[in-house]
């Protein structure tokens, strides 16, 4: 249960675009122990259950966006042990003892501040992937060239913008 | 949208991995590739064996190149050993999807999905890879797994000294697949052209063992492919990768 009501129905009924699951079709849910934000979270997952579902569903978690769910649009990265990944394309099952950084787990610092100052985002929904994905980059390199900083995004689609004022605040954090 | 259920199993080992496997079964790496297709459910395997937890090392034997299986793409992108004696691998892998995808994607994964525009399979080629599996068989050339068979190691010989490579690949965007790449090996006695989805030009090599101009040889390069605007764009990547990896 979380802000957003809760987790929902399986789509496996008639009417959904997809054959029923078959009757003897395993459901067992497994415990699993993940770090999120520097706290110790333990909870029961399906397998299938993807990682943004489960931070959004079951953590409450909503900062972590889900666009494509085919990890085109780079809306749902989030940091797994420190590199950046494709939260839609990991299943929650699989991060059972990692450490998982959020958009919520982020403190604010310069690059949110010129996120603000260059109008880096209007609708918002790709920010936290792309506040996420450059979090990672600045780390290894924190004197991009405009180029560099194009190449690390080139992930993460953002419709609003056009990515300049994006580049740019990155550029003149 | 979520995967239809399935069963879960880790893999510690390779022959874990290879008893968990049925029919029914499908391998988990990084699962760049095959999740996305669960996602869709155009994929709804009744098991999935994760094999991401069994160690993958990048390291040189007797002078060639080894990479497990379960190395991510990130890694090989980062590896010192990888830059000083195959960049090759290391200008491919640039290619190969995003940031975030290939800190999870693995180069086994890539090669066995066998997408015929995965850039990295057209850079192995190049190499003359030689692929290890789980039989204990060793396959050279295009890879072809048996039932039960898995892909453990990729083994890549030692480059001749002096040896140039180049891999140039046009995507409309940054991280798409490719429409068209080349990968370029020279030596001084040992030329190779891999063409994206098309495997090697054996008559361009030869032409550039002989002397023709990068020009000539991306000409026939060229022929390897069907389509006007195809033969142009491997025409032409041909021509830069051979002038970039020091052929006139």
């Amino acid at each position: 249960m979380s802000g957003w009501g809760d987790t929902p129905p399986d789509l496996d009924r008639p009417g959904f675009g997809t054959p029923p699951a078959s009757a003897d079709a395993p459901r067992t849910t497994t415990r699993i122990s993940v770090r999120v934000n520097g706290t110790q979270r333990h909870a029961e997952v399906e397998p299938r259950t993807l990682l943004s579902d489960f931070l959004r569903h079951d953590l409450g978690l909503t900062g972590t966006k889900v666009g494509c769910e085919t990890g085109s649009c780079g809306a749902c990265t989030v940091q797994l042990d420190g590199e950046p990944a494709r939260a839609c394309l990991t299943f929650a099952i699989q991060v059972h003892e990692a450490d998982i950084t959020t958009i919520e787990g982020l403190p604010h610092g310069p690059l949110h501040a010129a996120f603000h100052e260059h109008h880096a985002l209007q609708c918002g929904f790709c920010t936290a992937g792309m506040l996420m994905t450059l979090d990672a980059f600045l780390k290894t390199n924190p004197e991009p060239t405009e180029d560099e900083v194009k190449h690390a995004l080139s992930g993460n689609l953002c419709r609003c913008t056009g990515y300049a004022p994006i580049v740019k605040a990155v550029l003149e954090r | 949208m979520k995967p239809a259920p399935f069963e879960y199993v880790v893999a510690g080992s390779w022959d874990e991995a290879v008893a968990a496997l049925d029919g029914d079964s499908r391998v988990l790496a990084g699962g760049q590739s095959l999740v996305p297709l669960m996602n869709q459910r155009l994929v709804r395997p009744r098991r999935l064996v994760d094999i991401s937890g069994i160690p993958g090392l990048i390291e040189r034997r007797r002078g060639a190149l080894r990479i497990g299986a379960t190395v991510r793409q990130a890694a090989l992108e980062r590896s010192t050993l990888i830059a000083g004696g195959w960049p090759l691998l290391r200008q491919a892998v640039r290619h190969v999807g995003h940031p975030a995808t290939r800190a999870r994607g693995t180069i086994g994964g890539s090669v066995v999905h066998a997408d015929p525009r995965a850039e990295l399979i057209c850079a192995l080629i190049a190499l003359d890879a030689r692929f290890t599996l789980s039989s204990g068989r060793a396959v050279h050339g295009p890879l072809q797994l048996g039932p039960g068979e898995l892909l453990t190691a990729i083994e890549v010989p030692r480059l001749q000294p002096f040896a140039k490579s180049a891999f140039v690949a046009y995507a409309r965007t940054s991280g798409s697949f490719a429409d068209a790449a080349v990968a370029v090996v020279l030596e001084p006695d040992r030329a190779a052209d891999a063409v994206l989805g098309a495997g090697r030009a054996g008559e361009a090599e030869a032409a550039v063992r002989a002397g023709a101009s990068a020009t000539d040889a991306a000409a026939l390069a060229a022929d390897l492919v069907d389509g006007d605007h195809h033969r142009a764009l491997v025409a032409e990547l041909t021509r830069r990768a051979l002038v970039e990896a020091g052929h006139a």
